[in-house]
């Protein structure tokens, strides 16, 4: 458990260590809500977003809750000009590049090495923008209600109903990802084995 | 990261959707990807410590110099206040020991004639020992000064100039303008009032503020008289200005009489605290949602003669 209050006088006065626990203990979560608004660049508008926590952090008051408020504020501040600058542009790739970008039709390989934290962002990911942000905010960053709704300027009553309704519809989305990965000729097979079935059961099932 | 979702179940209730149970936060597959959205960190997500370290190095060479406590803003009518009740003390040692000029002399005794305190001339009696307490004696009442305002020298930016020179040791200030408490000092008045008849002074004393917003304001204050004993005054106020802040301020004065000597001799400490909070919470510099603590900070100004 991170001792924030400590950490943070720590790295208020040059202690590096400090800041490298400061830095591990938020990343991963800004990381995760950066990927849900803008997964291109995410890495490196958390890069950014550190710069800008940096050159503030010896003003710095408060604890830990205080801090997580402050670094999604200048994360969300960082997205809208991100979004307002023009920055979100596609990359144009040369066609003769092409040929050099590897197969990505093999999606059972890529499937496979996906975490669970990445499979799990990926889904919030797909609920609409709204819902996934307060999803995320809610569930990754660990923010209460009410810090959710200053920051994403709604009140507290639409936050809950933004959550609540991205939560059914992830709930919904995991069922057909269960329908979708269980054929239904696997799992009939793999019952009639353990149930004992017939030499001509199994080959017609197998 | 959090192994508990932050949604508690019951909290959906209130919702306005309520037709709909809110999914199983706790058990199944939507717990177990939640847990996972909200799990420890990844190798791949630590990738950028490197960077982050040598932008931590950079960045550190660019802070200002260490940081020092942050001066305690007080505004000017509490810090006209603090310097009128501390110089007010002084004077009233040193105008018992009848060691002013006459016209400070005469400019102290009718500012505190007009809070009932009256210092007589070189008359004044034997003191008894100093006992710390509430030893009060009588003595007579002056004039104020003739054009009815407080003369007794402070700006009201808290500044202090040297006024009665080569007499006392504290420097006195003029006042420029009326001040916005309500002091006890005459500020209005604009006609010489007569003698006052003798009467005896408590030692205690506590000032309340006068509302959100607004400095502390003196209530009937408290004063060393000779002989010894202690005054105690303080300024009491409500900060506003959506901050729930407060600050709180004590003057002690202690003076005490020699006898022997008819000299005396006069400390007084003013302490002053300043705690706010609600200024939102969490940082001085905050997001959206109140990541800001109000400014906190303690510090005693001290004023001696």
């Amino acid at each position: 458990m991170l001792d924030f209050r400590g950490t943070v006088l720590a790295a208020q006065v040059g202690d590096e260590e400090a800041f490298a626990r400061l830095w591990r203990e938020f990343q991963p979560g800004l990381l995760r809500y950066l990927r849900i608004k803008a997964a291109p660049v995410a890495e490196d508008l958390a890069a950014d977003i550190w710069l800008r926590v940096l050159r503030a952090l010896p003003t710095f008051e408060g604890d830990e809750r205080g801090f997580r408020g402050w670094l999604y504020t200048t994360a969300r501040n960082r997205l809208t000009d991100w979004y307002r600058n023009g920055e979100r542009r596609p990359d144009l790739i040369e066609y003769s590049s092409l040929v050099l970008l590897p197969a990505v039709n093999n999606v059972e390989e890529e499937a496979a090495e996906r975490s669970a934290t990445d499979e799990a962002v990926a889904l919030i990911g797909e609920l609409p923008p709204d819902q996934a942000e307060a999803v995320m905010l809610r569930i990754v960053a660990g923010m209460d209600v009410a810090r959710v709704a200053a920051l994403m300027e709604r009140s507290p009553g639409s936050v809950r109903v933004l959550c609540h309704r991205g939560l059914r519809r992830l709930e919904q989305r995991l069922l057909e990802l269960d329908d979708v990965r269980t054929p239904p000729g696997r799992a009939l097979a793999g019952v009639t084995a353990d149930a004992g079935a017939t030499e001509e059961e199994r080959r017609l099932h197998a | 990261m959090h192994e508990v979702p932050m949604i508690d179940p019951a909290e959906a209730r209130g919702v306005d959707d309520n037709v709909v149970a809110l999914p199983d936060l706790m058990n199944g597959r939507l717990a177990d990807l939640l847990a996972a959205a909200g799990g420890p960190a990844q190798e791949q997500e630590l990738g950028g410590e490197l960077a982050a370290r040598t932008a931590f190095r950079s960045a550190v060479q660019s802070w200002p110099t260490p940081r020092r406590r942050p001066r305690m803003r007080r505004g000017p009518a509490a810090v006209a206040a603090t310097t009128m009740a501390a110089l007010l003390v002084a004077s009233t040692g040193l105008a018992a020991a009848s060691e002013l000029p006459g016209s400070a002399g005469r400019s102290v005794d009718g500012l505190l004639g007009s809070v009932g305190v009256h210092i007589g001339p070189t008359s004044a009696p034997a003191a008894p020992a100093a006992t710390g307490s509430a030893d009060v004696e009588a003595v007579s009442a002056p004039a104020l000064h003739p054009t009815g305002s407080v003369h007794v020298g402070c700006t009201t930016g808290g500044t202090v100039s040297s006024g009665v020179a080569g007499t006392v040791g504290t420097p006195s200030c003029a006042l420029t303008a009326p001040l916005p408490v309500r002091s006890h000092v005459v500020t209005s008045s604009a006609a010489p009032v007569s003698p006052r008849p003798t009467r005896v002074i408590p030692t205690k004393a506590s000032v309340h503020g006068a509302g959100p917003g607004t400095p502390g304001t003196p209530s009937t204050p408290p004063t060393t008289l000779p002989g010894g004993g202690t005054s105690r005054g303080g300024n009491q106020g409500v900060g506003g200005g959506g901050c729930k802040g407060g600050s709180t301020g004590s003057t002690t004065t202690t003076t005490t009489t020699d006898p022997s000597s008819a000299s005396s001799t006069s400390t007084s400490t003013t302490d002053a605290t300043t705690t706010g909070a609600g200024c939102g919470k969490g940082g001085h510099h905050h997001g959206a949602s109140g990541g800001q603590t109000a400014p906190s900070g303690s510090g005693s100004d001290p004023s001696t003669p």
